[in-house]
């Protein structure tokens, strides 16, 4: 509505609900974790002012570092391989019609990731990396017997098993944005790529991926969000190891603060993270902003 | 050609979907095998074995997890779905000093990890003694929620045609009113939508309850498999039948509303 009224006493009334509910339990605990950053706090004695220390030994600390590098490891696997993969797929499947029983039923099952919660996700996805599992299973049975092992014990292998499962996650749900996205481009913008005598790679490059601005920062947005919380399903798989080597900054919080008591640092590192996550979204935005 | 490319599409399609329920088919088949199975790869057997599921719901204490859960998301969505509609209709319908800033102030929101509250979380609830009851999840989730649902439904007020609200508006309706009256009734299926993601994050949520429900009755479904699943780790057909106990009440919901679901993520992506 264009013209809205003028009334701030009154929309305070219906915004306030809301807000106060954000203000006190969101808002409120993030400026605590905040000025808890400052402090070396073991979580019963006195807290002791410490500057900027904490901040400058998440970036020293060996496992807090490799934690915030282990995380964009993971937006490569949770969003930048779904988006393209789900870009690519949607173009190839772009002329099937999708109203078909055949596509409807497709498009539920392919949606239904999105609605289970991590927890199980992640224990599926450990019985189907276990020794006995579905992927070496697999291997075996086409003559790569020799490339099997217990891959979440793996020092190596760990960290791109669990992002493996962030393509699982995410690509159906991209290929479903852009496919419901391609629908909605005009045709005759193809047609004038194929009267200049452009392919279908062409037409992916010039029509497809500009097109599907808006739906592409949307897809960005979620699982580059969902790629740097990770710790649900972290948790339930590996709990940071083999060696630290899964170990992502939601986890690393937790252990800071739960079982070495040590909740300053644990608050910097939270503050560090809700830096990246807001630094990454901004940056998305602005990239993919329409104009 | 055209029948040559709709082939290859289908073929993509299929492998997609195969992919896609792979792992979820991997643990319903070993969900079925006796309690002895030690392959967790896939091998199929008629010999179904049910057993798994009668004892997974006594041993994991399933009962209690459901109850608990369930309770925890019907006091959010009412609430949630109440404060959202009023708060989205204020930052649709009024316009107000630092409109914008407080708007943005609430997108914030959607980018904030519950990692990061959630130590400051457990001091604020403990010392106001609610930590280990089902208000130290209900509280932080509805301010969690906030944001997303005046996002969402700000968006589709602001889809709607304008003329109805500015008619009741000139005939001297009262802002209340005109929500009740004209808006309401027409955004029906985005706020069934909202409710319906409302439950959806609500029963999957993890990282609030494992941290600040430490009390093993009062845990959720998300926070009771977890330790169930740790205390069987070795009877794998077991801990399969609990994990697709905690899934198949999900996986029911959605077939039911998977028309609310997919559409309304797919039509709210764009705006």
């Amino acid at each position: 509505m264009k013209k809205g009224r003028n009334s701030s006493s009154e929309a305070i009334l219906f915004v306030i609900p809301a807000l106060s509910l954000y203000l006190l339990f969101v808002i409120a605990p993030w400026i605590s974790a905040i000025s808890f950053s400052f402090f070396n706090w073991d979580g019963i004695g006195a807290a002791v002012w410490n500057g900027f220390n904490n901040y400058s030994e998440v970036f020293r600390d060996p496992e807090q570092i490799n934690s915030i590098k282990h995380s964009l490891v993971l937006i490569g696997f949770f969003s930048v391989v779904p988006v393209t993969l789900g870009l690519i797929l949607a173009h190839l499947i772009s002329n099937l019609e999708t109203t078909s029983l055949v596509g409807r039923i497709s498009r539920v099952i392919i949606f239904l990731p999105q609605v289970l919660p991590l927890i199980a996700v992640g224990i599926a996805w450990k019985l189907m990396y276990s020794s006995q599992g579905v992927l070496n299973q697999f291997l075996e049975n086409v003559g790569l017997g020799a490339r099997t092992r217990g891959w979440l014990g793996d020092f190596y292998f760990a960290l791109p098993a669990i992002g493996f499962v962030g393509i699982w996650l995410g690509t159906g749900l991209c290929l479903l944005l852009f496919n419901s996205g391609i629908q909605k481009i005009d045709q005759h913008l193809y047609e004038a790529v194929q009267l200049d005598g452009g392919g279908r790679i062409r037409a992916f490059i010039s029509v497809t991926v500009p097109s599907l601005r808006p739906e592409i920062r949307f897809a960005s947005t979620i699982t580059m969000i969902a790629a740097l919380s990770g710790f649900d399903l972290v948790y339930v798989m590996t709990n940071g190891g083999p060696g630290g080597a899964t170990l992502v900054p939601g986890l690393e919080v937790f252990r800071l603060a739960f079982s070495y008591n040590r909740f300053g640092q644990a608050c910097a590192l939270a503050v560090v993270l809700s830096l990246i996550t807001f630094l990454f979204i901004l940056i998305i935005n602005r990239v993919l902003k329409d104009d | 050609m055209i029948k040559f490319e709709s082939v290859i599409s289908k073929t993509f399609l299929i492998l997609m979907v195969a992919f896609t329920v792979l792992p979820i088919f991997a643990i319903l088949n070993l969900s079925l095998q006796p309690a002895d199975a030690l392959s967790t790869g896939l091998s199929f057997s008629w010999d179904l074995n049910f057993r798994n599921y009668v004892d997974a719901w006594s041993m994991g204490n399933f009962g209690r997890l459901f109850i608990n859960s369930l309770g925890i998301s019907l006091t959010i969505i009412p609430i949630a779905v109440l404060f959202a509609i009023l708060g989205g209709f204020g930052f649709y319908f009024f316009n107000f000093r630092n409109k914008k800033y407080l708007f943005n102030f609430f997108l914030l929101g959607m980018t904030l990890p519950y990692e990061a509250i959630v130590i400051p979380l457990y001091y604020g609830l403990n010392a106001v003694g609610l930590l280990n009851t089902s208000w130290a999840v209900i509280l932080p989730l509805l301010g969690g929620f906030m944001p997303f649902g005046i996002f969402w439904l700000r968006s589709y007020f602001s889809s709607l045609p304008n003329e109805l609200a500015e008619a009741a508006s000139i005939d001297g309706a009262t802002s209340l009113q005109i929500l009740m009256k004209i808006i309401l009734p027409i955004s029906k299926s985005a706020i069934v939508s909202l409710a319906i993601f409302y439950y959806i994050w609500s029963w999957n949520h993890f990282i609030l309850s494992m941290i600040l429900i430490q009390d093993a009755t009062r845990r959720t479904v998300t926070t009771g498999l977890t330790a169930f699943v740790n205390q069987y780790s070795q009877n794998l057909p077991l801990l399969c039948a609990g994990t697709m106990t905690v899934i198949a009440p999900t996986i029911l919901f959605f077939i039911v509303f998977q028309k609310h679901i997919v559409k309304g993520i797919l039509d709210g992506a764009v705006k």
